[in-house]
Parts: C-alpha cells; sequence; structure tokens
C-alpha cells in the first residue's frame, strides 16, 4: 500500500520532470543548442503564478496567461541573442545561457525580494482524495491527468502536425528543411519558445506543491539534464521515460533509503549509460 | 623663483595640506568602528538585509562611544566562509578592527570566531550551530541565539504538558549536524517525558519532495508530527504536509523558524495551528523590544524579524561593553561582556560567562488564521517561552 | 533564368571554384560535368545558398541571389536536390513529402503518379527504403515545392542500371512540365540524352561549354580531356 503512494508520487514527479526534460531535448535536437537557462525559466513561471495569483486571485489564469508570457520572453531571447550563438561550440552556449539564468535569477531578487513564496492549491483542488486508509492530495492527482494531456498534445504536435514534421526533420537536417524552403530562423524561434514555455508549465504547475524561490533554478536544471541523458538528447518519448523513471526512482527512495535519494538518480543515470550511451532512445 | 625658495615653498605647502587631517586627529579620539559580517549576497542575502538594518539601527541610535560617533562598516559574507575569513585578516590587519558581529551560516561563525580569537578581537553572532558555544567556543566568540538544547526543551515539552495524550510523535529531521543534534535533544527529552517516538525520516538538505517521507509518517500514525528542517526544508515539508490534509489529522510542531519572515513567505492558510519555535517574536511586550519594534517602524516602515532583532542587540551589547570598559581592547572588552545583564528584545537577558552564551527566552508560538490577525504581521500567538540551557557538566565549553 | 558571373567560393583556404560562369535559361536542361572534385557540388550549394561565394553573383530571373538565406532561393523557385539526398529517415515517405509541399501543379497525388513505388511504400520509414528509392523520394519531394527549377547533383550516383534508367524516364517527364533544370552528373550517357546544353567544369573553372549539337561532335575530345579517371 505504502508503494503505491510512492509510485503515485514518483508519477506526479516524473510527469513534471518530463514537461521540462521535453522542452529542453526538443531544443537539443532540432537547434543543437544546450539550454542552460532552462531552470531560470522554470523558476520565472512559478513566479509569474505567484504574481498573477496575486492579482487575480485565480491560479486557473495563471495557468492560462503564465506559459505564453514565458514562452515570449524566450522567443525574445532567442531573436535577439540566441540565434546568434547557435553556430558556436555548446560550452559557449552553456555560458551564455548560464549568464541567462543568472540575470533572471538576480531580477527575480530584484523584483520580489530574495524570501521565498508560497502558491495555494486552488479552490476545487484542494483537499485530498481518500482510498482505502490514505489521503491523495486531489491536486496531485490533477497535476497528473493535466501534464499527461499536455504530453498528449504535444505528441499530436510533434506526430502529426506539419510544424511538428518540420521539427522532427530539422532535428536530422536543419539544412535540408531550409532546402524545402522552411524558414528556418522562425522554426527554430518558435521551437525555442514551445520548448522554454513547457518549462515555465511546469513551474507553475509544481508552485503549489513545492513553492517559488529565487534558487530553485539550477536544482531543476540538474534533474532535467539527467532525465534527457537518460532518454537520449532530442527524444520526446526518451524524456517521458526518463523523467517518469527519475521521479519513481527519487519517490521510491525515500521509503527504501532516504538519505541515497540524490544518488540512486545519479546512479540510475550511469547505469543507462553504460548499457546504453546514447540513452534510452538516443541516437548517435 | 630659486631651487631653495623652490622647495620651502613646497614644503609649507604641503605641510599646511597636511594640517588639517593631523589636527583632526589629534583632536578627535578614533571613533569606535564595529565590523557587520553580514550575508549581503548569495543565497542568504534575504538574512542579510535584515541583519544589516539592525545594525544600522543600533549605531545610529547610540550616541556618543568612547567620545565619538561610532562607525560601522559592512563586511559581505557572501555566504562563503573562505572569503569571509580572508576579508577578517584584512580589516583586523589594515584597519586594525576587533569588533566584530553577525553571520548568518554556523560555518562561517566558527571560521570567522577562530580568527577573531587569534587576533585579540570580540565576535558576537547570531548562528545557531551548537558548537559554537560549547566544543568550539573560545574567548572571542559570543552567541546570542539559543541553542537546539534549549529550541527543543521549549517547544516540546510545553506542547506535550498541555496535551499529555498525545503521546506518539513522528520526526523528519534534516541530515546534517544541525538536523542531528536537534534530534538528539528532542530523542532525549522524548525519554524524559515518556513520549513515544514511533518514527524519523532522515531527508537531505537539498531535498524538495517530501511526499515519501510524509506518506511514511502518516502511516506510523501519530499524534504530532516534529518538522526538524528550517528555511527551505521546513516551508516545503510543512507546505506538503498541508496538501496532503496531515494539518487535520495531527499537530505539527516546527521546533526551529526563523520567525516573521519566514511565517510571511508561507501566509496564514498554511501556519493556521501550527506550532512554530521561535527566537523572537516582534509582539513581545519588554521595553527594549517595545522601543525597537517602534524605532524600526519609524525607520524602515517594517515590524523587526529575528536577523534584524538579533543583530541590533549584537551591536548594542559590543557598544555597551565598550563604554562599560573604557576601551575597545579585546581582553577588556569580553570582560565587560562576561556576565553582564541587560534588557534585550526577549526581555531580561544575560551573558553567561562560562561559554559565552546568552541566556535568554525562546517561544513556542501557534500560527494564526487569517481571521483571527490584527495586521498583516500578526500571524502567531506566544503559547509559551522560558530559558532552557545546558547546566552544570551538560556544557561543553571549555575555554578555561 | 539563372545567371552565374565569375563566381568564387572556398571552403576554409581551399579555393573550390575561381571564377565560374554559366547559365540556365527557361525550360532548359542543361548538364555540369566534371570529374569528382571539379567544385560541381560546390557550383550547387554556391547557387541556393549553403555555401556563400566570396565573389561574383548569382541572379534568378533578374533577383541576386549571393548573401540571402537558404529557405529565401528555395522559396524564390529553386529546388536543390543533394547529393547525399538528405532523407529524413526517422520520418515515414508520406511525411518526408508532407513537410516538402507548398501550392502548385505538383500535388501529392500527381507525385505518386509519376512515382509508384513510393505510394507503396508510403508508410515506410525513410532510412528503409533502397538507395533507389531514396533518390526518387529526393526528387519527389524537391518537386513537391512546385519549383521553377531544379538542381540536381548526381542523380543516378550508386544506383543499379535498372534503377537509372527508371530515373532517366522521371527527368524526361519533369522536363517536359516545363521546369528548367540543371544537372549535375558523371554519366555522359544520360546528360547527352537529356540535356539541351553542356557545360564541363574542372578546377573550378568552367572549360567547356556547347550546345547539344556542339557536344555530339566533342563528346569523345571532352571525355578523354575532362571525364576521364
Amino acid at each position: 500500500m505504502l508503494y503505491l503512494f510512492q509510485v503515485l508520487n514518483g508519477l506526479g514527479l516524473g510527469m513534471i520532470y518530463f514537461l521540462l526534460s521535453a522542452g529542453l531535448t526538443i531544443i537539443f535536437g532540432l537547434l543543437n543548442f544546450v539550454n542552460f537557462a532552462h531552470g531560470a525559466f522554470f523558476m520565472l513561471g512559478g513566479y509569474l503564478c505567484w504574481s498573477l495569483t496575486e492579482l487575480t486571485g485565480s491560479f486557473w489564469i495563471s495557468l492560462l496567461a503564465g506559459p505564453p508570457v514565458v514562452a515570449f520572453l524566450a522567443w525574445a531571447a532567442e531573436v535577439t541573442l540566441i540565434r546568434r550563438i547557435y553556430r558556436l561550440p555548446h560550452t559557449f552556449h552553456i555560458l551564455v545561457t548560464v549568464g541567462i539564468s543568472l540575470i533572471l535569477q538576480e531580477a527575480t531578487i530584484m523584483l520580489w525580494g530574495p524570501i521565498g513564496k508560497s502558491i495555494p492549491v486552488p479552490d476545487g483542488l484542494q483537499g485530498v482524495v481518500t482510498l482505502w486508509n490514505f489521503a491523495y492530495p486531489t491536486y496531485r492527482l490533477f497535476l497528473i491527468a493535466f501534464t499527461a494531456l499536455i504530453g498528449f498534445a504535444l505528441w499530436y504536435l510533434l506526430e502529426w502536425t506539419r510544424f511538428g514534421g518540420l521539427v522532427r526533420a530539422g532535428s536530422e537536417s536543419a539544412e535540408m528543411v531550409a532546402l524545402l524552403g522552411t524558414n528556418i530562423h522562425r522554426l527554430f524561434a518558435r521551437t525555442f519558445a514551445l520548448g522554454v514555455g513547457l518549462a515555465g508549465l511546469a513551474g507553475i504547475l509544481s508552485a503549489p506543491i513545492r513553492g517559488v524561490h529565487p534558487f530553485m533554478g539550477p536544482e531543476v536544471l540538474g534533474i532535467a539534464f539527467v532525465v534527457v541523458v537518460i532518454g537520449g538528447m532530442g527524444s520526446f518519448t526518451g524524456a517521458l521515460l526518463g523523467g517518469l523513471l527519475v521521479g519513481l526512482v527519487q519517490s521510491l527512495m525515500s521509503t527504501i533509503w532516504p538519505e541515497g535519494a540524490s544518488l540512486m538518480i545519479y546512479g540510475t543515470m550511469a547505469a543507462v549509460i553504460l548499457l546504453r550511451p546514447y540513452g534510452l532512445f538516443g541516437r548517435a | 623663483m630659486n631651487r631653495r625658495t623652490f622647495l620651502k615653498t613646497g614644503l609649507a605647502a604641503t605641510s599646511l595640506m597636511m594640517t588639517p587631517p593631523l589636527l583632526r586627529r589629534s583632536l578627535a579620539a578614533d571613533p569606535v568602528t564595529f565590523y557587520g559580517l553580514k550575508s549581503m549576497s548569495g543565497a542568504y542575502a534575504s538574512y542579510g538585509e535584515f541583519a544589516e538594518k539592525g545594525s544600522k539601527l543600533a549605531v545610529d541610535d547610540y550616541g556618543p562611544l568612547l567620545g565619538a560617533t561610532p562607525r560601522y562598516v559592512t563586511i559581505d559574507t557572501e555566504g562563503n566562509p573562505g572569503r569571509t575569513v580572508r576579508k577578517v585578516q584584512e580589516a583586523v590587519q589594515q584597519q586594525n578592527a576587533r569588533l566584530f558581529g553577525g553571520c548568518t551560516l554556523s560555518s562561517t561563525a566558527l571560521a570567522v570566531g577562530k580568527e577573531i580569537n587569534k587576533a585579540g578581537g570580540v565576535f558576537m553572532t547570531p548562528a545557531g550551530a551548537d558548537e559554537i558555544t560549547a566544543s568550539e567556543c573560545n574567548k572571542a566568540t559570543f552567541r546570542w541565539t539559543v541553542p537546539t538544547y534549549g529550541a527543543v526543551q521549549q517547544t516540546v515539552r510545553p506542547l506535550f504538558e498541555s496535551n499529555p495524550k498525545a503521546k506518539r510523535w513522528y520526526s523528519i529531521t534534516p541530515q546534517y549536524v544541525f538536523g542531528e543534534a536537534l534530534l538528539t535533544a528532542a530523542e532525549n527529552l522524548f525519554a524524559e517525558l515518556g513520549i513515544e517516538h514511533v518514527g524519523n525520516s532522515y531527508h537531505s538538505t537539498q531535498e524538495q519532495e517530501y511526499s515519501g517521507y510524509l506518506t511514511n509518517a502518516a502511516a506510523a500514525n501519530p499524534d504530532v508530527l516534529l518538522i526538524l528542517g528550517f528555511g527551505g526544508n521546513g516551508a516545503s515539508c510543512l507546505r506538503q504536509a498541508a496538501n496532503f490534509g496531515m494539518k487535520s489529522k495531527m499537530t505539527i510542531l516546527l521546533a526551529w523558524t526563523q520567525g516573521l519572515d519566514w511565517f510571511q513567505s508561507l501566509g496564514p492558510d498554511l501556519l493556521e495551528g501550527v506550532y512554530l519555535g521561535a527566537q523572537y517574536w516582534h509582539q513581545v511586550d519588554a521595553p527594549v523590544n517595545n522601543a525597537l519594534v517602534k524605532r524600526t517602524r519609524e525607520v524602515y516602515g517594517i515590524n523587526p524579524n529575528y536577523p534584524l532583532a538579533g543583530d541590533y542587540i549584537i551591536t548594542k551589547i559590543i557598544f555597551d561593553a565598550v563604554a562599560k570598559a573604557g576601551t575597545t581592547d579585546g581582553a577588556a572588552v569580553i570582560k565587560a561582556m562576561e556576565g553582564m545583564r541587560y534588557d534585550g528584545p526577549t526581555g531580561p537577558e544575560m551573558i553567561r560567562a562560562q561559554d559565552h552564551q546568552v541566556i535568554k527566552d525562546y517561544y513556542l508560538l501557534r500560527g494564526k488564521g487569517k481571521a483571527a490577525m490584527n495586521d498583516r504581521d500578526d500571524l502567531a500567538t506566544v503559547v509559551s517561552s522560558g530559558k532552557s540551557f545546558p547546566e552544570g557538566d551538560q556544557i561543553l565549553c571549555r575555554m578555561r | 533564368m539563372l545567371t552565374l558571373t565569375d563566381v568564387h567560393a572556398y571552403y576554409g583556404k581551399s579555393r573550390i571554384l575561381e571564377g565560374v560562369s554559366l547559365f540556365v535559361g527557361r525550360g532548359e536542361l542543361v548538364s555540369l560535368l566534371g570529374r569528382n572534385g571539379a567544385g560541381k557540388t560546390t557550383t550547387l550549394r554556391s547557387i541556393v545558398g549553403a555555401l556563400r561565394p566570396a565573389s561574383g553573383s548569382v541572379t534568378f530571373e533578374g533577383r541576386e541571389l549571393v548573401g540571402r538565406e537558404i529557405y529565401e532561393t528555395a522559396r524564390a523557385g529553386i529546388s536543390l536536390v543533394p547529393e547525399n539526398r538528405g532523407i529524413f529517415s526517422m520520418l515515414s515517405v508520406e511525411e518526408n513529402l508532407a513537410v516538402a509541399v507548398r501550392p502548385g501543379d505538383w500535388t501529392l497525388k500527381k507525385i505518386y503518379g509519376l512515382f509508384p513505388v513510393l505510394h507503396e511504400r508510403r508508410k515506410n520509414g525513410g532510412g528503409a527504403l533502397s538507395g533507389g528509392e531514396q533518390q526518387m523520394l529526393s526528387i519527389a519531394r524537391g518537386l513537391l515545392t512546385n519549383p521553377k527549377m531544379l538542381l540536381l547533383d548526381e542523380p543516378t550516383e550508386g544506383l543499379a542500371p535498372v534503377i537509372v534508367d527508371d530515373i532517366v524516364k522521371v527527368l524526361v517527364t519533369i522536363r517536359q512540365t516545363g521546369i528548367a533544370v540543371l544537372l549535375v552528373e558523371q554519366n555522359l550517357l544520360i546528360c547527352e540524352k537529356l540535356a539541351d546544353r553542356h557545360y564541363v567544369l574542372e578546377e573550378g573553372r568552367i572549360v567547356y561549354s556547347g550546345s547539344a549539337e556542339d557536344f555530339a561532335r566533342d563528346r569523345n575530345n571532352v571525355r578523354d580531356r575532362y571525364l576521364a579517371v
């Protein structure tokens, strides 16, 4: 019974990690860009959630309006800065995006103060659902369902729309896609905005559970990269399964061996890489 | 003009230019300078900001000390012990600094305390680790904060005594020295009071996800959930416990909290009915506290919180000691501080000579709901308070 | 329609094109012959903007192409079918075609008519196709963009003679639709069969230019001088 709840927790956690990593892996897959600012946008999403919820009193408005704002900021960053550095080696990507994340972090402290903030669980999702003897928070169930929906929408976007086809084609050869007449600057910008918008969405969804504080960016960034490495850089399915795997490991470890939860996440990554160096679904 | 005239004129002019500073130095006494070690940048910048306000208020309101207006210099610890130690060394060597106060992080406080002791200075800190006035105590270091023994005694005991039927307690503990110290103190007290310790979950200090530990805790069916994490750990744990509906099933006690600023970030809904241990509370009715609250509101427009109050009184104590000793000489100031009794933000306080620990109240608060609040900061009421410190053989400090 | 004037191009420090000038008229099929390393692929890439020429000009319907983005030249109506075919291996045949579609006469239906094998294999992954099928797919994709001009980089390279015949048939059909074609090939026979005019490239320079008639006369000389290994 206990393990069932750990599995549910792991699922919820895993879905957040999936959202976070899906964006990261899509960005890497198409743009060949290592985005170390991903965690900072996750944080930004969370803070926007707080502000919008404070302003309007409704979490749902934050959920609706927050991700587009984050996506827009990402789009702006792409057209002004990011697109100039694609051709540079990955180390430069890291340098620039770490810089961006530090700027966002300090801006957050300036705008919202250095102390963290709480966001209340929205009305209607408060309380618990009682299963046998145990209670499980309603909000966490909502989270699992909602992120599954988003995951499905993403899959549909990638597999069945022209945009998705271009993203997948472009991941193999951006030049070929350009030769077929697609404006790759626009494609890249939109993909970047989409990927980062997903991070912002993840931040908003996790805010009522974890609250927000200015240093939460680097914390989630580490996990996001572990998930992407486990799943395979550029693989959507990999982000899903990697995210769930990491979420489950983290959750089950807190029952079996709490001190080692973090260690086991990296241990899992090491084990996967040893068996499949490019991740579960990665390609060379 | 010829060379001799030039030289004479030059010398005269230079002497003339030098006179005012020379005159000033000989006419006035060197002002007493207090060096505040504050985490102005880095992860703990929020505390540094309040601590800075506290010290500044104390310095500005002090009046003349030893014939001159006291000066205040900020040293940014950056939350980094190594860098702070270097800055302290520079201040000691280049500016003859001797009076220091502050440090949020225990690691910084311990490192800096050793350094200041070597230099023959004086250092008072609000940092939390027991070692500061126990195994790592030294002549230069003084501490205002109540350590783990008192924090546990003044929260667990009164809570249990008001509700003796609550015999089953589950603890959630951050796994590092400080967390262990709180846990040990709690376990000893459980044994004394006959409380059944039904389980403990350790978590790393980096932990974000408490659902696993909380599920374990709920499974043990405790009457009280004792959360020993503080800051971010405590916040996440409490928030998730509330999410899991645990507030209605059991009493929750956080033995060590930072007080008002931490309460503000969580909000009254989350805090309602939760028991909270605190070093300081602005609503306490004591003369120095009342004055401090009034003054802080006048100058900064806010109510004082623990970092502000702590560094305020620390600065004031050191200045008072300097006044009492009549000099800034380290040994004399230390002697003046040992055994000093004074009115502090928690009421009457005393600096114990044996271990340089301030004997003061620690508070058990209870979170008020939104409906009961009279103003934005009226987030909790004092349930009980008192002084609990290791005595006699239990004092681990061997300075003498 | 397409005019190259004194185009110089480098890869890093290596000089590849040293003043290439050629033109392709409306509706013509022009061949560009030469040995390996002569600079044929570089010429095509310089036209579409995959490589920026160091100097010289490339105009298409009067507009300068040098300095433009690849997708801009593609949208202007030039479609490159690259040497490596550029098939998206993780997309199906259908998806490969779908991302290329642009408005015009060439529809998916018409393409499937011209390339029945692609219709059969439409659900297969791009990477699962044989060499010949991939080449068909690549040409089909190029057509689906409804270009005014097609650039083909060695379409018959490495293919079995039977497949080569199929490709030639396709090219004949394409010719008849009036699309201009610049065909890069090492296979002399194919060029003779299809082209209106011929260029020969050697070490980055055009060393021969002539009509089909001229070439019929000169072909052995040309072959021995510029194309023999």
